[in-house]
Formats: C-alpha cells, sequence, structure tokens
C-alpha cells in the first residue's frame, strides 16, 4: 500500500494558489497570490522548496516555459496540480474542517466554508 | 527628479552579492527558474523605486538561504558527502580509542611474546585483519563520495587523499610521538601497508560500480 503523503500548512496554502491560477501558475505569480490573499511574505526559497517537495510527492507537475528578456533570458517555471493533489490538499481539508468544527465561535466567513 | 537621483546613485540591476549567493546555492534543476522570478520582480518594483528593490531583493535573498541549503542537503550527492565526512570522523576516534587503548597493549603483549614462535604469527594476523578494515573503509569511501564520471586517479587525489589523512592521522601521531615498549618498525609496516589497501578497496568498489552501471 502506498504511503500516506500528509500536507504541511505552507503546501495547503500553495495548493491552492496553484488551484487558483490554473495554467498562469509560476513563481512569481504563486508568490504573489499568497501575499495578496493571505499577507503572509513569502521567500522565493521557501516557495521552491516547498513547490519541489510537493513534485517529489507527485502532487504538482513542472514544464519550462519560453525564456523573456524581462528576466534575463532566463525561462519561467509552470506548475499544474495534479489529480493526486487536488484530492489531498481536499482531504487535509475536511480533516482539518472536522478537527476545528465547534471548538469556537469562528468569523462568519469561516462558518459559511462547507467543510466548517 | 528623486527616482533620476536614486538611478545615478547607484546600480540598476540587483545586489551583487545577493545574486552571487542565490546563484551558488540554488539547485541546478531551479536555478533559472528561482533566479528569473526574482529578476523578473526586481524588475517591476525598481520602476517605483531603485532603492526599495534592491531592498526587497536582499530580503528575498536572505530569507532563502536557509531553505536552499536545506535543499541542496536534501540532494544524494551532498547527503552521500555529509555520510561520508561522519563516517570518515567516526573512523577517526575510533582508530584514536583502538590506538590508545588497545594496540598499545597488544604491542607491549607482543613485546612478551617475542620469544615464542607465536610471535610472528600473531602480528601478521593483527596486521591482516586490520589491513581488510582499511580496505573496506576505502570501498566505503569510493561508494559515497566518488564521482562516477571522473578517473580514478582523480578521485583518488581529491577524495580519498583527504580521507585517508584523517583516518590515518592516529597513527601518524603515534609515530610522531612514540611510546614506551612500543615498537616503531610496527607503525611504520602498518603505515606503509594502509595506504595501498585504502586504495586496493576504493578501486575494488569504483571498478565493481562501473560494472553494475548501465
Amino acid at each position: 500500500m502506498r504511503k500516506e503523503k500528509n500536507l504541511g500548512e505552507f503546501e495547503i496554502i500553495v495548493l491552492a494558489a496553484l488551484i487558483r491560477l490554473g495554467t498562469d501558475a509560476y513563481g512569481v505569480s504563486i508568490r504573489q497570490e499568497i501575499e495578496t490573499r493571505t499577507g503572509r511574505s513569502v521567500s522565493v526559497g521557501a516557495l521552491y522548496s516547498t513547490l519541489s517537495r510537493l513534485e517529489e510527492k507527485n502532487y504538482v507537475a513542472s514544464r519550462m516555459g519560453a525564456a523573456t528578456a524581462e528576466r534575463g533570458g532566463r525561462a519561467k517555471r509552470h506548475y499544474l496540480i495534479k489529480a493526486e493533489g487536488e484530492a489531498q490538499l481536499e482531504k487535509s481539508v475536511f480533516m482539518l474542517g472536522k478537527m476545528l468544527k465547534g471548538i469556537k465561535a469562528w468569523p462568519e466567513t469561516l462558518k459559511n466554508l462547507a467543510c466548517l | 527628479m528623486a527616482g533620476d537621483a536614486e538611478k545615478f546613485s547607484m546600480p540598476i540591476g540587483p545586489p551583487r552579492l545577493a545574486h552571487a549567493l542565490l546563484t551558488l546555492l540554488t539547485g541546478a534543476a531551479d536555478k533559472a527558474a528561482l533566479i528569473g522570478d526574482l529578476e523578473e520582480e526586481f524588475g517591476q518594483r525598481s520602476r517605483t523605486s531603485l532603492r526599495a528593490a534592491r531592498a526587497w531583493y536582499w530580503r528575498q535573498a536572505s530569507l532563502s538561504l536557509p531553505y536552499l541549503l536545506l535543499e541542496r542537503m536534501r540532494s544524494e550527492r551532498v547527503r552521500r558527502l555529509g555520510i561520508a565526512v561522519l563516517a570518515v570522523l567516526a573512523g577517526f576516534v575510533f582508530m584514536s580509542l583502538w590506538e590508545i587503548n588497545v594496540a598499545r597493549n597488544l604491542a607491549r603483549g607482543f613485546a612478551e611474546l617475542s620469544q615464542t614462535p607465536s610471535y610472528t604469527a600473531i602480528r601478521v594476523i593483527y596486521i591482516g585483519v586490520q589491513m581488510i578494515g582499511v580496505a573496506a573503509a576505502g570501498g566505503v569511501i569510493a561508494a559515497l563520495i566518488f564521482r562516477r564520471d571522473e578517473p580514478f586517479l582523480r578521485n583518488a587525489l581529491y577524495r580519498l587523499t583527504p580521507a585517508a589523512l584523517v583516518l590515518f592521522a592516529p597513527w601518524i601521531i603515534a609515530l610522531v610521538n612514540p611510546a614506551e615498549n612500543y615498537p616503531q618498525s610496527f607503525l611504520i609496516i602498518r603505515l606503509s601497508l594502509a595506504a595501498p589497501s585504502l586504495v586496493a578497496g576504493a578501486w575494488t568498489m569504483s571498478w565493481w560500480l562501473s560494472r553494475r552501471a548501465p
């Protein structure tokens, strides 16, 4: 049986960003999406380290794009969440929701989430 | 106007030192993408303020370095190197303890036995067993840190020699600081046999690994 590869908090955030960005997901857009939505500062090192781990876990696929002048002639690496990644994300969020349900009065926005 | 003055007073590109550190520490697989991302965002930010963009670049570099270092340590080659360094240091500690606690007592015992015919036989067996161990150590070093794409001599010079110097340091120290009743000739024989044994072990392992390679 395949060993379960659970997700950490930042991995959940990155996978959610990949779903939001779709085919436009690459380093800069993922970082900016996370910073805009969470208000959390993200370093490129942390992001690439997490993406590399998610790729190893087979939750994310990547491909190199074309080189552009504004990037000093360097290519973008585009990321896409795989079906396994989506399933694991759903599972992690569901588990988290079950653990948090009923603990305290959550803000209205969180109460509206299906899993809570 | 202020923006113009700023541009004249500092270089236009990202900070060179931060850029060099990131280039050095980023693994080959992510290098183009990561450095390119930083350059793209630096370009966007520098249109507003070059100073702020450079500060942002430095902040990104300093926050990223621990992750990049950890990422490098996760790579197979660096992990092997780490294991090899730890194994060689463990070997050094073992051989030092052996030299102080066992070998010197054995040598004194041999000296007492020297009048009997079994003396030479015990010495030969002792050295033989030790050389098998040294050859095995050479094999382990070759398996862990030798580069498959480089010839044996180059590997032996750059990778085996430093390890050998650490491993044989206790013997060399004992040779320089002779103890009472401890025959120096015994040490010289061991040292002169150990070097070829280590190389033989490493060469055998390299040969075996090259045969296994597809």
